[in-house]
């Protein structure tokens, strides 16, 4: 089969675009692990489209995002434990075999290439072992670098939410008896998101967890337990009107209505 | 946002694969609006083209877990799931009466200049300037979703006309998008 002709003939547009017919997918699936210029084809038109796309770029209305928020809100996982790290492509040196031809000293030659060999068996061993710690090394650099950039947009995010021109900022001080605490509350009054950042309180003995109350004409209403695991800014329940937030000690999972006695921190808006 | 950092493939991946809030938002950042101008090119109604973008957002979301890897990059994934829920959209009884409806209304009361033209934008750019036998079955096949069998049908030539001049098409194609 000659590879460049396939590569040329419009099977790998027609591949990436979506048109072939599942037998041509089929082999030209199968084709592209055999032969690294046919990858690389699919690659490269595929990096081509990717960049018309993105040029192309129409923004879509305002309110899509958050029609397609309202409908995946529920799935979302903020605490990540793992960042998968980056498959590396095993390529591996082989060992070279050193094949002893025949000739006038066959001892001498078998000998030296014995000793070629185990040489170069060690050299292999040792390079191999190497290169698995460095491989190791690499995926955990990839790790950390990810997490980086993840804390790095998570924090810059934060920023934009407590600059916004929308959002007010509640200082929350301890009450009395309690005055150690200190919690501020950003609540963006446009979209009614409220999130906490935890300046000072002490760590709530098992069972129990923080709970923010929303004070609405008088009565609280509940606006999300404190996750005791999150940092810089946390989100919880949205609130569209509120005079006031608390926050109380309540049992794991949170309360109908507050215990005062276990009132912590409190604000007006 | 300028600022933040861009992710690479591997790791934007790994952030939605794990249902992060920060997974999802860069995501619609960065693609929302590539994906938008492919829906636009089959769904020419924009209101209803908002209603597809929703509906393919929340199936890239949910449906992650079917993204190989070894298959293709994830922007072409995401564009062939944009691509198969238009064409459902656009074949389905409900679009194509509001779209009659529309049309009435249109021609009677003539709503605005709309200077809205898909054939502007993105791909429908590039299949514009094709051979008229080519673009017909890019047309056909990429905008419409018919297959080889069934173009070979409707055109009444041969299925093996259809496949070379498929394979132009896609030559031609390349060659204008290198440009």
């Amino acid at each position: 089969m000659d590879i460049q002709e396939y590569i040329l003939s419009g099977i790998v547009e027609q591949f990436v675009l979506g048109l072939c017919s599942s037998e041509e997918e089929q082999e030209i699936l199968r084709l592209r692990k055999i032969h690294p210029a046919i990858n690389a084809a699919i690659f490269d038109f595929e990096l081509l489209m990717e960049s018309d796309g993105l040029a192309n770029a129409v923004a879509p209305p305002t309110a899509a995002k958050a029609a397609i928020l309202n409908k995946i809100e529920n799935s979302f996982k903020d605490n990540i434990t793992e960042i998968a790290p980056v498959q590396i492509q095993e390529n591996i040196p082989s060992i070279p075999v050193y094949n002893a031809t025949k000739n006038n000293w066959p001892g001498y030659v078998a000998a030296a290439a014995i000793i070629l060999f185990i040489a170069n068996a060690i050299g292999s061993i040792v390079l191999y072992n190497k290169y698995t710690s460095v491989k190791g090394a690499y995926a955990l650099l990839q790790k950390e670098n990810t997490q980086a950039k993840l804390k790095f947009n998570s924090l810059y995010a934060d920023v934009e939410r407590m600059s916004n021109k929308s959002t007010q900022r509640i200082d929350m001080p301890g009450v009395a008896g309690r005055e150690e605490s200190l919690v501020t509350v950003f609540w963006n009054r446009e979209t009614s998101e409220v999130y906490l950042f935890k300046n000072n309180l002490p760590t709530p003995e098992k069972g129990k967890q923080y709970q923010l109350w929303a004070i609405v004409d008088g009565q609280p209403v509940d606006a999300g337990m404190l996750a005791a695991d999150c940092e810089g800014l946390c989100k919880l329940k949205s609130i569209p009107n509120a005079q006031a937030f608390a926050i109380t000690l309540e049992k794991e999972g949170g309360s109908p209505t507050p215990t005062m006695s276990e009132m912590y921190v409190m604000g007006t808006t | 946002m300028q600022s933040t950092i861009k992710y690479q493939e591997h790791e934007l991946l790994a952030l939605v694969r794990q249902r992060t809030r920060e997974g999802f938002n860069y995501l619609y950042e960065n693609y929302s609006g590539a994906i938008y101008s492919v829906i636009l090119t089959i769904v020419s109604d924009p209101e209803q083209a908002s209603d597809t973008l929703q509906e393919v957002f929340v199936k890239i979301w949910k449906q992650i877990e079917t993204y190989d890897e070894q298959k293709g990059r994830l922007y072409t994934w995401m564009v062939q799931i944009a691509r198969n829920s238009s064409i459902d959209v656009v074949r389905s009884k409900k679009y194509q009466a509001h779209q009659q409806n529309r049309e009435i209304t249109e021609s009677v009361y003539k709503v605005g200049d709309n200077d809205f033209n898909p054939d502007n934008i993105g791909i429908r750019k590039a299949v514009h300037q094709l051979k008229k036998e080519h673009k017909e079955l890019v047309d056909l096949s990429y905008f419409q979703g018919y297959t080889q069998e069934e173009m070979s049908e409707m055109l009444k030539i041969p299925l093996g006309t259809v496949k070379t001049r498929m394979r132009s098409a896609m030559m031609q194609l390349r060659k204008i998008f290198k440009q």
